[in-house]
């Protein structure tokens, strides 16, 4: 169960990793720098797996994939834009992309243009501040919502779980894994907005 | 726009499990094209997309490692070194779709798509007053941007699968309801429809379209969106 609870931020000051990975990022953008890499290498590539197992690949095709987004990470480095995400949203967005896509091998190589990845360059200033709050605000609300909540939020935007499938697993009626995923990411969502 | 209070609640249901799904990745190439044109045409749908990207990235850092190979840091160096990183088709491709204006007026998720396609063989004439255009996601559901005239219809058709269609200019009524911007009709098996343009713009929409290869096992989603 550790495995899947909440971090404890503790004494030590949040978002401190975020900082140090987003550092890494721009030196593998600026100078190719291969230790930042291994870096970046070591605490995600593991969680890339981590996550395609749990989805149910095997583990030749999980470590193929996890090496795959890993190659996406180093190439597209500098597409990386830190005001607008955490690493781990972006690298969790290369992971997504490529899950399907890779699991069933309908193409030999990467898109060039891997979509979602590159800065939206014409959004103003003060939204990009915004989006880097962001990161901070959804962590502190997943620490405050109900463990139930945070359970099916994660069945729905993480696992990918259907509505129905979701109410099996959770022995819910349909109408109320509805009802309750729209308030806690409606929680989340105010939260996020600045409307509470 | 639809016009009763239940289907904007079933726009708004329906909504809500795509932006789910796209966040999880659960959902296929052409769908995820959807959803994010679809995020450009809806007040707040890029915002909203991002919140639960954000959302998704926060569990993902939450996630149990799994040990790699003792080599694999070394074998993907290996592979960066031996990388070819070029697509010179799909730049011509861009660049010949530079001049076609109204693909530019498109929301930008779709327009490389868009560009690309048109660079490789451009529309096909699928009868007075509509054109399709193919596109290429490397999808094994099938996506194609329609492009209705005002007043004309595409032909009457059956589902073999499930059918998303965003409206993404104009709009278009068939025997279920009207349609606007943003709008996402769903068909399945059994429905047979008939999309009207209606009268003042040309309706460009895009169509995803479950494929011969149905999709199964855990990683297959769009049975899963459409079977409620």
């Amino acid at each position: 169960m550790s495995l899947r609870t909440l971090p404890d931020d503790g004494d030590r000051a949040p978002g401190a990793d975020r900082e140090r990975f987003a550092d890494l990022m721009e030196a593998i953008a600026r100078r190719q720098d291969r230790d930042a890499f291994a870096e970046i290498f070591a605490f995600y590539a593991p969680r890339v797996k981590g996550y395609l197992l749990r989805l149910g690949a095997g583990d030749g095709l999980a470590e193929e994939i996890a090496q795959e987004v890993m190659i996406t990470v180093w190439r597209k480095a500098a597409l990386f834009d830190r005001r607008q995400a955490s690493v781990s949203t972006w690298i969790f967005r290369i992971a997504r992309n490529r899950r399907i896509d890779a699991a069933r091998r309908s193409r030999p190589d990467f898109d060039p243009n891997e979509p979602g990845l590159a800065p939206e360059a014409d959004r103003p200033a003060d939204d990009q501040m915004e989006l880097a709050e962001r990161e901070d605000l959804v962590r502190q609300v997943l620490g405050e919502l109900p463990e139930e909540q945070v359970n099916l939020l994660r069945a729905a935007f993480y696992d990918g779980l259907s509505h129905r499938e979701i109410a099996e697993k959770f022995g819910l009626p349909l109408g109320t894994v509805k009802s309750r995923i729209r308030l806690a990411f409606g929680k989340m969502r105010a939260r996020l907005t600045g409307d509470v | 726009m639809l016009a009763s209070a239940q289907a904007r609640l079933s726009q708004l249901d329906l909504r809500e499990r795509l932006t789910s799904a796209y966040a999880s990745g659960a959902l296929d190439a052409g769908l995820r094209l959807l959803v994010e044109t679809q995020a450009c045409l809806t007040p707040g749908g890029v915002e909203d997309l991002g919140h639960a990207e954000a959302l998704a990235g926060a569990l993902f850092e939450m996630e149990g490692p799994a040990a790699l190979r003792p080599d694999a840091l070394e074998s993907v160096f290996l592979r960066i070194a031996n990388d070819q990183d070029a697509d010179p088709r799909r730049e011509a491709a861009r660049r010949a779709g530079a001049v076609i204006d109204e693909i530019l007026h498109l929301p930008k998720p779709i327009q490389d798509a868009a560009l690309a396609a048109i660079g490789r063989g451009g529309w096909s004439f699928g009868g007075p007053g509509l054109r399709t255009l193919a596109l290429d996601l490397g999808s094994n559901v099938k996506a194609e941007i329609m492009r209705i005239e005002p007043g004309w219809r595409a032909p009457r058709h059956d589902h073999g699968g499930a059918e998303f269609t965003l409206v993404m200019t104009g709009a278009f009524e068939d025997e279920r309801g009207l349609y606007g911007i943003g709008d996402i009709a769903v068909a399945g098996p059994g429905v047979t429809h008939r999309p009207t343009a209606s009268p003042g713009a040309v309706c460009y929409a895009l169509a995803v379209t479950e494929g011969p290869l149905a999709f199964t096992g855990p990683l297959g989603l769009l049975q899963k969106i459409w079977r409620h």
